[in-house]
């Protein structure tokens, strides 16, 4: 099997309704990097920052975002562990999901309640 | 070539790494200072370190002194470019838990705080109690303190005595400019007032210049912000004391001039 880009989204603040809508301090970005390079050997960020809107399904408000895209190289056998790695993100950055790009397509990861932070 | 200091206080020496590290610090400093989107500065990291850090096992390549630089290089960009929040209590215990004990497993093995429980701590989920803090403080060589709330009281430690020092100087300015005014409200005597007044004018002067000499030397990153914010909170005392003293001013020019003088000045010209 080859290797597939992985792209993910992490948004700049805490979700405003599973959070507090602050901006994230240092050490979650650190745990983040130190956890890609650890898992996976590395990570790019293609772009800068990412500015996007989407309706918030529990409320139905339109919920303007910054985000920052990450992208990492996976053997295709280890995309769980990319998933598994994002629901620790999804807790560890205070979001209600994080939206990851797999081979084109779209996945919307959601913390669950005994997923460990990273 | 001397020691680089993260935002949390931890030191890494420059003079300790080979020669091509040093190559690399260099570039990331100079990369540094051109103010990159810390995003971007991120991606230029990571490629410049990959040769370097490649070579070794994954779980020791964050731990790296340049790998541990760069990541903290964007981060103080991250905070100048408003994207990243000012570190927190967790950011100083996480560092001095890797700088002082190497893994988060041998600080837990050495302190008996469960490896799990540290992990919810660090990411925000979980509080440690007053008993477990003391310990983790002790083992790491760190004080606990007590902070009056107020301005200063989400400020990191580091930038903590900058600030109380610029603050003193303008909050003693601000008493000088009370005093003055206080003064010259005192002084009944028209003539005396004049006297006292261009003295006290060039002293007035001379504790606005110190109060703009402070301000220019504060940091053009985010916390020179931080400090303007809060002077701009005493900004208000300051107007007022500005505009008070503006007033007694012209007042006394205008009890100074003569009688002649003041009619020409108040009739139209002809």
């Amino acid at each position: 099997m080859g290797r597939v880009v992985v792209q993910f989204l992490i948004p700049v603040r805490e979700d405003p309704v599973a959070g507090n809508g602050q901006l994230h301090p240092p050490f979650r970005w650190k745990a983040l990097q130190d956890a890609l390079a650890r898992t996976f050997g590395g990570w790019t960020t293609p772009s800068g920052e990412i500015h996007g809107a989407w309706i918030d399904p529990q409320t139905k408000d339109e919920v303007r975002d910054t985000s920052r895209m990450f992208e990492v190289d996976v053997d295709e056998e280890r995309l769980d562990e990319v998933r598994a790695l994002l629901r620790w993100a999804c807790r560890t950055f205070v979001q209600k999901c994080v939206r990851v790009v797999i081979l084109g397509r779209a996945e919307y990861i959601e913390g669950g309640p005994n997923d460990e932070p990273l | 070539m001397s020691p680089y200091k993260t935002i949390t206080g931890r030191k890494f020496d420059p003079t300790a790494f080979s020669s091509k590290e040093r190559e690399l610090f260099v570039a990331l400093t100079q990369e540094y200072k051109q103010n990159p989107d810390w995003a971007k500065f991120s991606a230029y990291w990571q490629r410049l370190l990959r040769e370097t850090v490649s070579k070794l096992p994954a779980e020791e390549r964050s731990r790296q002194p340049l790998y541990r630089i760069a990541q903290d290089l964007e981060m103080r960009l991250g905070i100048a470019q408003g994207a990243v929040a000012e570190p927190d209590y967790r950011d100083y215990l996480a560092d001095r838990i890797e700088e002082k004990y190497g893994s988060r497993y041998r600080f837990c093995k050495e302190t008996g705080i469960p490896e799990a429980f540290l992990s919810q701590v660090l990411s925000g989920k979980k509080d440690f109690s007053v008993e477990m803090l003391r310990r983790a403080a002790k083992a790491l060589d760190l004080g606990l303190a007590l902070l009056p709330t107020g301005d200063l009281a989400d400020l990191p430690m580091s930038d903590l005595s900058a600030l109380q020092h610029v603050c003193a100087v303008v909050k003693g300015e601000l008493a000088s400019l009370e005093s003055l005014r206080d003064h010259l409200g005192r002084i009944k005597d028209p003539g005396k007032r004049g006297k006292a007044l261009s003295k006290e004018a060039s002293m007035f002067q001379g504790a606005l210049e110190v109060v703009l000499s402070q301000l220019e030397k504060l940091p053009k990153d985010r916390q020179g912000e931080r400090l303007f914010e809060i002077i701009d909170k005493k900004k208000s005392e300051l107007e007022a004391l500005i505009g008070f003293l503006r007033e007694r001013i012209a007042v006394l020019a205008d009890e100074m001039t003569s009688p002649e003088q003041r009619r020409e000045r108040t009739l139209p010209a002809i």
